[in-house]
């Protein structure tokens, strides 16, 4: 089979990596986010400015391959004014997108000019490449808002959390507690501190669904470590259900570990 | 003793100084196409296009004599080794050892036992690190490395550090990617307490001079630990001339099988070592109040290993023995001054790692081009190269770039994959322009 690299190069896509849009540190920016590949050293650096649950504006910087920098170019396009439901949904059709199988129809009629990036899905190796600024975006918008302002001294109180990450209640900080006892046996730090619980939802009536991923596509004891969590979880009292989701994206990195695991690593 | 199903010529069982300089006469010339005959894989359409594989320092390509000697091995021989009373396990432990053997004469090894398998090269430092390491490193000591060193040859010593206070000392190199002697020297203190550096550097190629860098550390009384994993597929290497404590390679780089590796280590070092894992093999006799370790080399060889991987490797060796190390690295050189020539003439390719004594690794960038895309668009001419930080990010950084792309020669690639490589790298710069 021929792949034409032109499917995975447009030629809008081209035209966003020679000149990137909104490519600059936005002034009054009140969100900031890092994203990092170290497969592949992509650096992309998203700025925020956040009114009223909606991006008013963007900027972004860094360093990376044409996929990533187009991205980040087209995604700073795309979602300039939306709303964060909006964001999060326009990145859900993204993700689709350039991860469906590669004989699926291409779904193109509701991303707008992002369609572009339909030929990454014939290029498992640089789906990544094209998510990065997305999972960016998104860690920028779930991050604590950092004033950016001429006055002196840390931002002294954090605003509310984003609509769609919840404050933690007690059931969570249970659950929390519960999977800190759970451990990968060649890792002396335990799950939630390695950073691979990537959320915990509690229904009302109980019933708890875990988002979480292994550092290694390959562990070999997966299955073991999810029936542990299945287990764990189960055991809180309160908890009616357990759904235990392993997903693979965002990939696990270093970064997401806890201070005091990096530190019990040797890491810091 | 049946080692038919190793393919031994009679006199390769004892590969004498004669039958040596016999396979390096001129009545045998250095034939590439013949040579690419034996390696199946080559024959392989990759995007409709015939593969052109220039990814050699990432992983080498196997022969068909190392496939055929894995499938008569577990066909004919199989069990496992130092433990059966029967017929089965004596034939799989002889051809173990044997490739033991085999693979002391290629190193230069004064004795068999000097020689320890290992996953790779990646577990050969660190079992040197946690053994040799955690008795002879304390805090305040210092290890010395080099700033072209592969994570491999960075990490296990980090974590040596942290665990013992000792400190890492790194010796600078020059723009053109060769170790700078002087300042190394100058970083050999009392305190100095092991030098870990590469034969071979992954990314730029440079042939350190380890001679001098072993001579001007035994002078202040500090072992040497060679990673030779880019080393032994393209140079000879005499462990003994060379006069290094220890010398680490993989098999998979030398067209051996993966999952199999090397760490020679002279045998006074070795048998002061304390063991790395504990298990079975590596004991004399286990009671639950006290275990008696086995000998060099048993002790280092806990659990059942990788018996078909060292019989492959053995193999591997033979094969290339046949060749000759010394026709291989002078066509490797003459390929590897074709490949520097065509693809510097690129304007706007910039190389990295010119050093004068290097084997056939071109590194570079393309202005304008970021090193995963020219791999991508590579990748789709059939042409198979790495793009990426190569394992050695403090390198990257040296040379004030992210990332690079790689080419990597093997005496199987040809002045054809050059010129494919080069028309590539100008396809790729017209499409991106």
């Amino acid at each position: 089979m021929t792949l034409d690299v032109r499917e995975l190069y447009r030629e809008a896509l081209l035209d966003h990596n020679r000149k990137p849009r909104n490519f600059r540190k936005l002034e009054g920016a009140n969100r900031t986010a890092e994203g990092y590949n170290p497969l592949c050293g992509d650096k992309i650096k998203v700025y925020l400015r956040i009114e009223n649950d909606r991006v008013s504006d963007i900027g972004f910087e860094g360093s990376g391959c044409a996929i990533s920098i187009a991205s980040a170019s087209m995604m700073t396009e795309s979602v300039k004014g939306k709303s964060f439901a909006e964001v999060q949904a326009l990145f859900e059709r993204f993700h689709h997108l350039v991860t469906q199988a590669p004989s699926a129809p291409p779904d193109a009629g509701t991303v707008g000019k992002l369609a572009v990036f339909a030929g990454v899905r014939e290029f498992p190796v640089r789906v990544k490449c094209a998510t990065l600024p997305w999972h960016t975006l998104r860690a920028a918008i779930e991050s604590r808002p950092e004033l950016v302002t001429t006055e002196s001294g840390p931002a002294s109180q954090p605003a509310l959390p984003p609509s769609d990450a919840p404050a933690t209640s007690d059931l969570q900080r249970h659950i929390i507690e519960a999977l800190r006892t759970v451990y990968d046996p060649e890792i002396p730090v335990n799950l939630y501190d390695l950073g691979l619980i990537y959320d915990i939802l509690v229904e009302p009536s109980g019933a708890a669904t875990i988002r979480m991923t292994l550092t290694a596509p390959a562990c070999p004891i997966a299955d073991m470590l999810l029936w542990q969590v299945d287990k764990t979880v189960r055991a809180v009292p309160g908890v009616t259900d357990v759904t235990v989701n392993l997903v693979w994206d965002p990939p696990w990195n270093r970064g997401m570990m806890s201070e005091s695991a990096k530190i019990q690593l040797g890491l810091t | 003793m049946d080692l038919t199903y190793l393919q031994r010529k009679p006199h390769r069982m004892s590969l004498s100084q004669n039958t040596t300089a016999e396979r390096r006469s001129p009545s045998r010339p250095f034939d590439v196409k013949r040579i690419r005959e034996d390696f199946p894989i080559l024959k392989q359409q990759v995007r409709g296009k015939l593969l052109v594989y220039l990814d050699n320092a990432a992983s080498a390509q196997k022969p068909q004599v190392v496939i055929d000697t894995l499938s008569r091995f577990y066909s004919t021989s199989y069990a496992n080794i130092h433990r059966g009373i029967h017929w089965l396990s004596e034939r799989a432990t002889e051809a173990y050892e044997s490739a033991r053997a085999n693979i002391q004469r290629f190193l230069g090894a004064a004795e068999a036992s000097e020689i320890l398998f290992v996953r790779g090269t990646t577990e050969a430092i660190n079992l040197v690190a946690q053994t040799y390491g955690r008795t002879h490193v304390h805090a305040g000591d210092e290890i010395l490395i080099s700033t072209m060193e592969h994570h491999s040859n960075i990490v296990p010593w980090q974590m040596l550090c942290e665990a013992t206070g000792a400190v890492l000392r790194v010796a600078p190199i020059n723009d053109d990617g060769e170790l700078l002697l002087d300042e190394f020297e100058k970083l050999l203190t009392p305190r100095t307490k092991l030098v870990a550096i590469a034969h071979v550097s992954n990314v730029l190629g440079t042939i350190n001079p380890i001679r001098r860098i072993v001579e001007l550390a035994h002078r202040h009384n500090v072992p040497v630990l060679v990673d030779g994993a880019q080393a032994v597929p393209h140079l000879a290497v005499d462990v003994q001339a060379m006069d290094c404590d220890f010398y680490a390679f993989s098999g998979h780089k030398l067209f051996g099988p993966t999952g199999i590796g090397v760490l020679y280590g002279k045998a006074a070092l070795l048998e002061a070592m304390p063991p790395y894992q504990g298990g079975g093999h590596m004991i004399q006799s286990v009671t639950f109040e006290k275990t008696t370790y086995n000998k060099v080399p048993d002790r280092f060889e806990a659990g059942t290993p990788n018996i078909a991987g060292v019989v492959g490797l053995g193999a591997a060796i033979d094969y290339m023995s046949d060749i000759g190390l010394e026709a291989i690295t002078a066509y490797e050189r003459e390929l590897l001054t074709y490949a520097t020539d065509r693809v510097s003439k690129i304007a706007e390719v910039r190389l990295i790692g010119t050093a004068k004594d290097k084997t056939g690794v071109l590194s570079f960038i393309v202005d304008g081009i970021h090193p995963h895309d020219l791999g991508t668009i590579l990748d789709n001419e059939g042409i198979a190269i790495r793009a990426g930080h190569h394992c050695a990010q403090p390198l990257m950084s040296r040379f004030g770039v992210p990332a690079t792309a790689r080419a990597s020669l093997a005496f199987y690639n040809t002045q054809e994959d050059i010129e494919a490589l080069a028309a590539a790298i100008h396809k790729s710069i017209e499409f991106f322009r």
